[in-house]
């Protein structure tokens, strides 16, 4: 008797226990790896997120980064100041609208997203509807790269808060020198 | 880079007004400004000009010329770990020229002028200090054509256009593409 009273109250504690632990390992699984889906998205100044991307538009202001995680079917604006950076797990059909004094990632070492430079990320992102191309379709190879942006070796401080004024109007020579450069109205051959 | 240019500017024409009133020439110098069709930016452009035969039907002058324009671009700055930092920068073209212009002169102060030349163009990137980066130096010509009218005897206006034949360059290992171009202009000439 004692058995079988044990077995009828074992079977629905091991139920509630098992349902428990799922739905706790859910919770948890959904709290630590943050996603963001189908959003239109802007990260306050100062802030310093990470996150999955996908199907979404994200304002990144000045003073702020954005790690992203993976990115699929997205648009970035990145005012200057800003960084976007991350995309360990993949980058793809994604859009980057960038200020001038903004860190994104290099194009050539990471693959499945293509970059704009506007004057002001803000502005492109408030009209993002009737201004911008979608974002382009080209599928990625998604290679593994991390994005660090540059602390005190002449480019990037502004991105810290010590002003672009920190350098005064001269750049030392032995300063960071520019990989490449985009003229606005010369093609680059193919 | 502009302050060298206007140093170089100021002897190149003490030198050719000293060498116009040594060798009997007339000299002269010109202003002017106008818009390149390819790639859709103004310039300017001066000239340091020598008239070595006149008469009252012709004018054979030569001339050396500095035109240039500027293009912004943005340069990309690598970060570390991979990432790229930008920023605002501009590129600088000069073209340095020695040109032979003929002169037929019309009617009321009117004449119509037309000759061509050839020379360098310097182009010159630089970042938002005015620091260069990097720079290329390639072949440039040009045939010109246009309508001058004279105020008197030492002061003419003129309207013109010219075709420029230029290289494709190269910066910071990249090659950009340049077309050859219509550039119409409007200038003004002192003779001393």
């Amino acid at each position: 008797m004692n058995k079988v009273s044990f077995r009828f109250v074992s079977i629905p504690v091991r139920v509630s226990v098992s349902l428990l632990s799922t739905a706790s390992a859910l919770l948890l699984a959904s709290c630590s790896s943050s996603r963001t889906v189908g959003a239109e998205w802007e990260l306050p100044a100062g802030r310093s997120v990470s996150k999955t991307v996908i199907d979404s538009d994200v304002m990144i202001a000045s003073g702020s980064e954005l790690e992203v995680a993976y990115s699929d079917r997205n648009r970035y604006f990145v005012a200057a100041g800003a960084a976007l950076v991350g995309f360990e797990k993949g980058v793809q059909n994604t859009k980057i609208y960038a200020e001038t004094g903004a860190v994104i990632p290099d194009r050539r070492r990471l693959r499945g997203f293509t970059v704009v430079t506007v004057k002001d990320a803000k502005k492109a992102y408030r009209d993002r509807y009737k201004q911008l191309p979608p974002p382009d379709m080209k599928p990625g190879t998604g290679k593994q790269v991390s994005v660090v942006p540059v602390v005190g070796v002449g480019v990037g401080a502004g991105f810290w808060g010590g002003g672009w004024s920190r350098w005064g109007s001269s750049r030392s020579r032995g300063a960071s020198r520019p990989a490449s450069v985009r003229p606005s109205s010369y093609k680059k051959k193919e | 880079m502009k302050t060298k240019l206007i140093t170089a500017l100021g002897f190149l024409g003490l030198a050719s007004a000293s060498h116009a009133q040594f060798a009997g020439m007339n000299g002269g110098i010109l202003l002017g400004g106008g818009y390149l069709e390819d790639p859709d930016e103004g310039y300017a452009f001066l000239q340091l000009r020598g008239t070595f035969y006149e008469d009252d039907a012709i004018a054979h002058t030569v001339f050396l010329e500095i035109l240039g324009h500027a293009d912004n671009a943005v340069l990309e700055f690598p970060a570390a770990g991979g990432g790229v930092f930008l920023e605002n920068g501009d590129i600088t073209f000069a073209n340095y020229t020695l040109n032979y212009e003929l002169e037929a002169k019309l009617s009321s102060g009117f004449s119509f002028y037309a000759g061509g030349g050839a020379g360098i163009e310097y182009i010159s990137l630089d970042d938002r200090f005015d620091f260069s980066i990097d720079s290329d130096t390639n072949f440039v010509a040009q045939a010109f054509a246009g309508l001058r009218f004279k105020f008197g005897g030492s002061v003419s206006a003129q309207l013109g256009a010219r075709y420029l034949w230029r290289e494709d360059f190269a910066l910071l290992g990249d090659q950009f593409v340049t077309k050859d171009s219509m550039a119409y202009e409007l200038s003004v000439a002192f003779r001393f």
